[in-house]
Formats: C-alpha cells, sequence, structure tokens
C-alpha cells in the first residue's frame, strides 16, 4: 500500500461536469471517513472504502456526517465552499496510526470527493477534531478557480 | 474534576499532560497526551487544514 496524499479526487472533477454532486446547503449528504497510514488513498480514490478505514471504540465505519449549512458561492474568479462545523469524535480509541481524512458523498453512492492529510496520530479515549478553515476564496476548503 | 481516560474517569491532579504541535504542508495539529502513573491514559488532536483543495487553473491562464 502507498502513503496517502491530499488531492481532490479526480473522478470528482468529472462527476461535478456530470452534475452528479450537489454540495449546497439543503444537497446531498456528505461524510469524513478516517484513514490508518499507508491505504494508498489521494487523487485516484473514487468512492468511500473500507479497505484502509480506522477502527476501535467510539468510531463506526463510514465515518461522520459533515455539516454542511453554507451553499458553494463564488468570489472573483473562484467558487469555493468549506463544511459549516468542524467534524468531532469524542470518546475515540485509534490505537494505530492514521493520516488521512476523506470527503466523500454518502447521497451519490459514496463517491470521493477530496482527501486530506495531517501528521500521522494516534487517538485514545479521547476527542479527535479537525477544524475548518474560514470559508473564504482564498482559505475555503474546496475551492474551483 | 475528574477526566475521562482509558482507565475511566482520573482526577485531574493526579493526570500530567504534555503538548505538541506538529505541523506538515497539509496540516497543523495540535496533541494533548494524558499521562497516569507514567502511562498514556487518553490523547486528544486537533487537526487543522492549510492545504485546501483546489481545481482547475483561473480563467485565462
Amino acid at each position: 500500500m502507498a502513503s496517502n496524499v491530499g488531492a481532490v479526487a479526480i473522478s470528482f472533477k468529472s462527476e461535478i461536469l456530470q452534475a452528479i454532486h450537489n454540495l449546497a446547503a439543503s444537497g446531498d449528504a456528505l461524510k469524513a471517513a478516517l484513514y490508518y497510514q499507508n491505504s494508498s488513498l489521494g487523487s485516484g480514490t473514487t468512492a468511500y472504502s473500507a479497505t484502509g478505514e480506522a477502527s476501535g471504540t467510539g468510531y463506526t465505519a463510514g465515518g461522520k456526517a459533515v455539516t454542511n449549512g453554507v451553499s458553494p458561492t463564488t468570489s472573483g474568479l473562484t467558487a469555493y465552499w468549506t463544511p459549516s462545523a468542524s467534524i468531532q469524535w469524542t470518546g475515540l480509541t485509534i490505537s494505530t496510526a492514521m493520516d488521512c481524512w476523506l470527503l466523500y458523498n454518502s447521497s451519490k453512492s459514496n463517491r470521493a470527493i477530496a482527501t486530506f492529510t495531517f501528521p500521522a496520530q494516534t487517538v485514545a479515549a479521547g476527542t479527535f477534531t479537525i477544524t475548518m478553515p474560514a470559508n473564504t476564496a482564498t482559505t475555503g476548503l474546496l475551492q474551483v478557480s | 474534576m475528574r477526566v475521562f481516560t482509558t482507565e475511566g474517569e482520573i482526577e485531574r491532579a493526579l493526570l500530567e499532560t504534555k503538548d505538541e504541535c506538529l505541523e506538515t504542508d497539509d496540516a497543523r495539529l495540535i496533541s494533548t497526551e494524558w499521562r497516569y502513573r507514567g502511562r498514556i491514559v487518553r490523547r486528544d488532536v486537533w487537526v487543522n487544514p492549510l492545504r485546501l483543495s483546489k481545481i482547475g487553473v483561473e480563467n485565462g491562464e
């Protein structure tokens, strides 16, 4: 297995041209799943898979729902979108190091949107939080320009 | 104050904490390790994505 790489799924780029994904606030249900190191996630990831996914107390397979309270918008030449809340697991124990989370669309056959990496970590009976950047044209989590 | 750990709730005063900050191109991360008698009994992690996911190039380029 190869290292995880942070990237927009290549398949997502094609799928948005086919109007498959709807990231509007009242649109599709999005989820975030956590993955162990070297699970080969990256631009080639097309959908959520349980292979390489983290497991442990406090973690449900498939991950957490992503709060989406703000629809994508534009500024200048850039369209952008960011989840409207942090993604958090509490009472979590993941004993094997993980370094990646996958944002995917559970309303559309679990199609992948993007992968994001971080320094490998374990969690023990604790809180794991992925905070979101400010939703602007230059800092939004997902941008099209 | 009692803190939830892998060994149940432990009085805060009996726990030692160690905070660590790590940063890569993709994310900045803060972790807190809680130790009881030298053993890690809790670990919390906060991840701040730094590198956004961008599609395409600007018009005209």
